[in-house]
């Protein structure tokens, strides 16, 4: 769900009503509504991702709350999810002429020799707590979902899925998801130590 | 047999969208096709997930030193162009590194060294100070940067107003030019006119100068004398009002004074002047006294004229009288 009374760049604010109208005009029934809702909020996110946006989530809040201004002046969307896709790559083009969220290749990045033991020390630290912090079947998942390379990692995937009964793909999905859940997490925890786990900075 | 062609074609379809997936990852697709590529993923969840778990392969594949060296500098150059992906790999290169270390047991803190070649070529820094200086610096830069874009931006519009204020100097010089032109042609064309009319002029002038030169006009009027009673002379003469200078001649017989004088006199008598005359000589024989009468001096009437010659010795004798009509 995106920021209830989020301001957006035109200084609208998003009320519960407008964003019922939203939900609604996704699906009149308002169970499905949120889950369609919170897959094409996923798959906004991730496209703005895999677009290489510094801030996809904020993006993607823009993108509703502009799209639910529009349905709160009385516009009519037939398809809303295509219709927030194409607002989304509008948004994401327009923060791209912010020079922050420029894009800076690998090579054109300096680097400054400092002991980097603090910086993995912190990370790993991060990792291992969210680690701990995940409910044990998903932890469990995960370590077994990444623990073997190459060929032997797709039998052992497959052994998982029918060990655990349900499909391939569905392993995958739910692999994904927890994966997706402790990157944030360790973000969130660098974050707190004022830490980017990359560590690089532009020049 | 059938049975396996049909399998190489599903593999070689999936082989095709794979393909497709990792050039959108690694963001070789134009525009158009991401596009129309995240238009199938909205629609087709099952997709999306393939999409989301090559993503983590090539993440892992990065992270664990698999990947091709071809294909780990397209990786590096578009995917770790975003600093969410360089810490996506990052993490991903911490927690492969632990379960890959400790199989078949719950991932612990490692001191292991990453196997991340990019972590390898460039060290890691401690962050605190590094990211104090590097957003100091990052700062200036950003402040350098506006600056020098506000300073462009002020520069060119200044280039601009001078250009501009050029541009209108000229064509206010080149209207000053035309109006100067065109005053030295007024000025000339009334310099020339002056000129005529200052020849006229001149030529007028030496008219009247000439006309000034040439002497006047004098009207003559020869006086007759008056009869004696008995005899029977010629009318009497008639002068009309002078408006200029006129003279009165008076023919001189054989006596010869030296001095000649005439009195006139209105006919009741009344002197009106005395005055000495000249003598005036026309052809060989013929000699008149000659009486010059000023413009009005002489109103309308009739007048008597006595003429008198001045003898050798001093004494005055009267030659003739003579009448005349003022009409």
């Amino acid at each position: 769900m995106p920021g209830i009374a989020r301001q957006s760049h035109i200084d609208w604010k998003l009320t519960e009503e407008a964003f019922a109208k939203f939900l609604a005009c996704l699906d009149p029934d308002s169970a499905r509504a949120g889950e369609k809702y919170e897959a094409l909020r996923e798959a906004l996110v991730k496209f703005l991702d895999w677009r290489g946006a510094l801030f996809p989530e904020e993006l993607v809040d823009e993108t509703f709350n502009r799209v639910t201004r529009k349905l709160e002046e009385g516009e009519t969307i037939r398809d809303l999810p295509t219709y927030c896709h194409g607002v989304a790559r509008l948004v994401f083009l327009q923060s791209l002429e912010h020079p922050g969220n420029k894009r800076v290749e690998l090579n054109e990045l300096s680097m400054i020799a400092i002991p980097e033991a603090d910086v993995t020390d912190v990370l790993r630290k991060c990792l291992n707590q969210c680690l701990r912090k995940l409910p044990a079947e998903n932890r469990e998942l995960i370590i077994e979902y990444y623990r073997k390379d190459g060929r032997q990692k797709i039998d052992h995937r497959v052994a998982m899925a029918e060990r655990l009964g349900i499909p391939l793909n569905a392993l995958r999905s739910r692999a994904q998801r927890i994966r997706d859940t402790l990157e944030r997490c360790v973000r969130r925890r660098l974050k707190d130590h004022s830490l980017r786990p990359d560590q690089y900075r532009e020049r | 047999m059938q049975l396996s062609i049909s399998r190489k074609t599903r593999v070689m379809k999936i082989d095709q969208s794979e393909n497709l997936i990792r050039r959108y990852l690694l963001g070789e697709l134009a525009e158009a096709d991401q596009a129309a590529l995240e238009q199938e993923l909205l629609i087709n969840r099952s997709k999306f997930e393939q999409v989301w778990a090559v993503e983590n392969e090539l993440v892992d594949s990065y992270a664990r030193g698999e990947m091709s060296r071809a294909d780990r500098k397209r990786f590096e150059r578009h995917y770790l162009a975003s600093p969410l992906h360089r810490e996506r790999v990052a993490i991903a290169e911490s927690f492969l590194t632990d379960i890959d270390q400790a199989p078949g047991e719950t991932a612990e803190v490692s001191e292991k060294e990453p196997l991340v070649h990019w972590r390898r070529r460039f060290p890691l820094r401690s962050p605190r100070p590094v990211f104090g200086v590097v957003l100091v610096i990052a700062l200036l830069l950003t402040f350098s940067l506006v600056w020098s874009y506000i300073e462009r931006v002020r520069l060119t519009e200044q280039i601009a107003n001078v250009q501009k204020e050029t541009q209108t100097e000229r064509a206010l010089l080149k209207q000053r030019e035309r109006d100067l032109e065109s005053r030295n042609q007024e000025a000339e064309k009334e310099v020339a006119d002056v000129s005529r009319r200052n020849e006229q002029l001149k030529a007028e002038l030496e008219q009247l100068r000439r006309r000034q030169a040439a002497p006047p006009t004098v009207l003559s009027f020869l006086l007759t004398p008056a009869p004696v009673r008995s005899e029977k002379g010629p009318p009497q003469a008639t002068i009309p009002p002078l408006a200029g200078k006129a003279r009165l001649l008076m023919e001189l017989d054989d006596i010869n004074y030296a001095n000649y004088q005439v009195i006139l006199q209105s006919v009741e008598g009344r002197e009106i002047f005395r005055r000495r005359t000249g003598k005036l000589r026309l052809g060989k024989d013929r000699q008149y006294a000659t009486l010059p009468i000023k413009a009005g001096e002489l109103t309308k009437g009739d007048y008597i004229l006595i003429l008198f010659g001045q003898t050798a010795d001093g004494r005055s004798e009267e030659v003739d009288r003579y009448f005349f009509r003022v009409s």
